[in-house]
């Protein structure tokens, strides 16, 4: 079990990462665009952050870029949320230290929380140097 | 028996007749509303028209006797200058073929103008004596067709949101997150999770496309073995092959055959061939995939016993959106976008790609790509060309 930050704007998307990770036993919060989420990550300190890219207000990179800016990264794995054609920014998310991506279209239920139990499951804060 | 006064007249008058004919073809190519400029046979300027002199910002005296590349730069989409080899006219010469294309101008107000050109050479007992190139500026047919990428880059991008909505909860159901489902409803989830696999395909090429359209598309060269691309992704299309009672048979070098080129765009161009092979062939049918050198190139060929593509539809292969008659029928899932990227990709990496086919006995395409991303030999063996 883990605490996990879903930042995603769909609010479907949320609501469904939200009920799957929580059958699978996960605390969730969520938050709407990066600038709440980097209140509510700094509120709630989730192990793991799902990050959507394109939101208003504060959009993935940003909260990245916002929150390596005032937090290390180990111990925390960041997961993008990304879209089809979104490439380039998923690289640059991948170049500030977010962790693997998941490309919302293709998401398949178990992989989400597959990747989350993985992910709970390894000493992030020694891979992480 | 004629007199001499009279063989004179004859005379003055041919000759006359003749200044005329050449005054009458002078106007003619004069006002012609198309630029147009003619070189000899080795490609040296001798007569331009006014329109071309406006489109290009020329002046006569700078353009006469002027090696036809030097004075008309071709530029790609990328902005970078077209090698003498790869110019219509070049082509034109050696194929002693009439060749039309697009391209891109670099003239004096604009450093990229769309220009749409026609080479025509000029032949004598079938040798080249020189050509005649019209051109004329494509700036608004242009303007269109970026604005009609756009729209559907846009509309893919659109598209997306929704589609992760319905793709997320119907995998939900589809894995119980909603209670048990009846065998039937779990057939029916699976149809609807194929679709929207489909659907994800297509808005995937799409935004492909439209990248490349806009010349957004990010080339990025690097060395790689050709060999393992081919059965990486043989390897991905295996078990639809063996599903299918299909024979799929790989003929590779036996050594690592390594080339500088764009990995993910070589990936994307073999399974465009090797699906739309498995796609087109019926059960029991065979597909063989050949990797070999040619000179500077290497050459992808696939071959497969299918439905082959009728004659009438032969030159339409590369077009956006088009599929052959006789496969609509058959298969009545194809987007009759994965040739045309082929072809978009082909023309953005220097490769080419054809084709050879008879209905009902199979068909066989070929992808050319040269072994090294630029090769500047290349446009030294065409001024030697023009030298001689």
């Amino acid at each position: 079990m883990a605490k996990i930050l879903i930042i995603e704007d769909d609010k479907l998307l949320s609501d469904a990462y939200k009920l799957i990770l929580e059958k699978h036993g996960h605390k969730v919060v969520v938050a709407h665009n990066g600038k709440k989420g980097l209140e509510k990550a700094a509120l709630h300190k989730p192990k793991i952050i799902l990050l959507d890219l394109l939101m208003p207000e504060m959009d993935g990179i940003e909260f990245l870029e916002a929150y390596r800016s005032k937090n290390s990264l180990k111990g925390v794995a960041i997961v993008v949320l990304s879209n089809l054609g979104d490439e380039k920014k998923v690289e640059k998310a991948i170049k500030l230290g977010a962790y693997k991506y998941i490309v919302k279209a293709h998401a398949k239920p178990d992989e989400l929380s597959l990747i989350v139990n993985h992910l709970v499951g390894k000493d992030l804060a020694r891979t992480r140097k | 028996m004629l007199d001499l006064s009279e063989l004179l007249k004859e005379l003055q008058d041919s000759t006359l007749r003749a200044v005329q004919e050449k005054a009458k073809t002078e106007a003619l190519f004069a006002s012609m509303g198309e630029g147009a400029i003619a070189t000899d046979e080795h490609g040296v300027i001798y007569r331009i028209n006014k329109t071309a002199l406006n489109i290009l910002g020329l002046t006569e005296k700078r353009a006469l006797g002027k090696w036809f590349p030097d004075i008309v730069v071709a530029v790609t989409q990328a902005n970078t200058v077209v090698p003498p080899i790869d110019r219509p006219i070049t082509r034109a010469f050696l194929s002693g073929r009439t060749i039309s294309e697009r391209t891109y101008y670099r003239t004096r107000k604009d450093p990229r103008l769309p220009v749409f050109v026609t080479v025509s050479p000029i032949l004598q007992n079938g040798k080249p004596i020189g050509a005649v190139e019209t051109f004329r500026d494509i700036t608004q047919e242009h303007q269109v067709d970026r604005m009609k990428s756009e729209f559907i880059s846009i509309a893919s991008h659109q598209l997306r949101t929704p589609l992760s909505a319905i793709n997320t909860y119907s995998r939900m159901l589809y894995d119980g997150y909603a209670g048990d489902l009846l065998e039937k409803q779990k057939d029916f989830m699976q149809i609807i999770l194929l679709s929207i696999d489909r659907m994800n395909d297509l808005i995937t090429t799409l935004l492909d496309i439209s990248r490349i359209e806009t010349g957004q598309l990010q080339i990025n060269p690097s060395s790689v073995d050709y060999n393992a691309i081919i059965n990486s992704i043989t390897k991905e299309f295996d078990q639809v092959a063996v599903d299918k009672k299909i024979k799929l048979s790989v003929d590779l070098p036996s050594e690592p055959l390594m080339i500088t080129a764009d990995p993910l765009l070589l990936k994307e161009v073999f399974s465009n061939l090797l699906s739309n092979a498995i796609k087109y062939t019926p059960p029991k049918g065979t597909i063989s995939v050949a990797l070999s050198k040619k000179g500077k190139n290497v050459i992808l060929k696939v071959s497969d016993t299918g439905y082959g593509i009728p004659k009438e539809s032969q030159s339409n292969m590369f077009s956006k959106f088009f599929r052959a008659g006789n496969v609509m029928q058959k298969e009545t899932f194809g987007t009759g976008l994965g040739l045309y990227m082929v072809k978009l990709i082909a023309n953005s990496i220097g490769g080419k790609v054809w084709f050879e086919s008879r209905e009902n006995t199979g068909s066989t395409f070929y992808f050319s790509v040269p072994i090294t991303a630029s090769d500047d030999k290349l446009s030294t063996k065409i001024d030697e060309f023009l030298q001689t």
